[in-house]
């Protein structure tokens, strides 16, 4: 896709914003801090986009990427773009209505608890598993986007469902 | 909850993505404006006797302390996305050249690929009234040219630098070197003033190359079809800003940029500096450049 454009960016948004929001969730634990994540990682992407260079059909890693960058220290990156978020204008859908925000506390209580059984493993770890396992990219992407051979990759996640394995036999490991 | 199974994410409605678009859209068109203003810091400027034809040297986003650390002396084939990622980026500049000077935007004559480097050529033809190059490199790096009209074709098996064009990013100095080959002339070779040969990428009856450093161009040697030949070359002077175009060999477009100009060159000039003084394009002590330091505040 050419970036040439923001008209070109907003495609891109269009195509990829839901993964990078779910990445952001899953990553953080937090849904409205992930809503903000994904307008910073967008902003981080169109600033960086002089870097891009696909090397797969999808531009995804590679936002991914951004996303993994700006996720590990979110405080920092909302921090950076905060006069901008504080201009996008507040939601106006049933979102939030009383039904969609009870939804919304289910889905969050749900995120805490998977984001809780992740404890037990590394951050090297647990950052194949979120790439890998819960955004479905491909070990050679995520060895790309990690900067680590793709043995690696496998490695850490074989280390990672070791782990859980052992939780499972016997819930006091941790 | 002990498993590695995906946590299940509440949809997010398209109204609320939406909003976020349209927000992000409208943050970016306010920062690209902003950002022009500071991003260029220009290296030369100068118009040949025409008024037209321009030799203008941009850097965009020098940050990297070695430049040029992994240049190469002949051309590397790109990697996958390098030559579109730089096309891209080119066409985003707001690059603003005379009329009848090519734009960014349009389709390379010729594209030169060193390492991360490349370097687009942008008309540089019998049919253009000039010429316009853009380099992007790592970590955003990025240079544009345009200098002045295309001399006369060279003979067969023969070359003629058209343009040596100097410029420093991050303080380290590098040239460009772009000419015409004549018919049989499948390959050429530059030999510089300090010894380096440097293989030129040649396409469209024209040859492209850059190096590190100042050195000027003292002979080529062409690959033909009847074998290898050696020409000299009589090297212009590196044009590094504020002096002109280059003069070719064999050139038919000299100027120093200081030649008086009609009402209506001066008019074309004032135009020029002027989307040069909105786009933040300036010398490296925030002056006016090249022959826009002569006009009229």
């Amino acid at each position: 896709m050419a970036l040439k454009d923001p008209e070109a960016f907003g495609q891109l948004f269009k195509r990829h914003s839901r993964a990078v929001y779910a990445y952001g969730a899953r990553r953080t634990g937090n849904l409205q801090v992930a809503e903000d994540l994904t307008s910073v990682v967008f902003f981080e992407a169109f600033r960086q986009r002089r870097k891009l260079q696909l090397s797969s059909a999808s531009a995804l890693p590679w936002l991914l990427g951004v996303a993994n960058n700006v996720t590990r220290n979110a405080d920092r990156s909302l921090r950076r773009y905060r006069s901008a978020l504080e201009r996008v204008p507040p939601p106006t859908d049933r979102a939030s209505s009383e039904d969609a925000a009870a939804e919304h506390l289910g889905a969050q209580e749900a995120l805490a608890r998977a984001l809780d059984a992740l404890r037990p493993l590394t951050q090297a770890e647990r950052d194949v598993v979120l790439l890998v396992l819960w955004s479905e990219l491909s070990y050679a992407d995520a060895a790309a986007l990690l900067g680590i051979p793709i043995g690696t990759v496998r490695s850490r996640l074989a280390s990672a469902r070791q782990k859980f394995a052992a939780i499972t036999i016997n819930p006091t490991f941790q | 909850m002990h498993d590695l199974g995906v946590p299940p994410i509440p949809y997010l409605s398209d109204a609320r993505l939406l909003a976020r678009q349209e927000h992000l859209m409208a943050e970016i068109g306010d920062r690209r404006r902003h950002r022009q203003r500071r991003r260029f810091a220009l290296g030369g400027i100068g118009l040949t006797a025409s008024g037209v034809a321009a030799a203008l040297v941009v850097l965009v986003g020098i940050g990297t302390p070695s430049a040029f650390a992994a240049w190469t002396a002949s051309p590397t084939t790109p990697a996958s996305g390098q030559v579109a990622a730089a096309e891209t980026a080119c066409a985003a500049r707001p690059t603003n050249p005379p009329p009848g000077v090519p734009t960014l935007s349009s389709t390379p004559s010729l594209t030169d690929t060193r390492g991360p480097f490349t370097l687009l050529l942008f008309g540089a033809n019998t049919t253009s009234q000039g010429a316009l190059m853009c380099m992007s490199g790592p970590d955003g790096t990025q240079f544009s040219i345009a200098s002045g009209s295309q001399p006369a074709l060279p003979g067969p098996g023969q070359i003629t630098l058209d343009r040596l064009q100097g410029a420093s990013a991050n303080g380290q100095d590098y040239t460009i070197a772009e000419g015409s080959t004549g018919s049989e002339v499948s390959a050429t070779t530059l030999v510089l003033s300090d010894g380096t040969q440097v293989t030129t990428t040649i396409g469209n009856g024209l040859f492209l190359a850059w190096w590190p450093g100042s050195a000027t161009v003292t002979s080529a040697t062409m690959t033909t079809p009847s074998g290898t030949t050696t020409q000299a070359i009589d090297s212009p002077t590196i044009d590094t800003g504020g002096s002109g175009a280059t003069s070719s060999s064999g050139g038919s477009s000299p100027g120093n940029g200081n030649e008086p100009h009609t009402a209506s060159q001066t008019a074309e000039l004032q135009r020029f500096c002027a989307q040069l003084k909105a786009e933040g394009v300036h010398g490296p002590n925030g002056q006016a450049i090249g022959p826009c330091a002569s006009l009229a505040p």
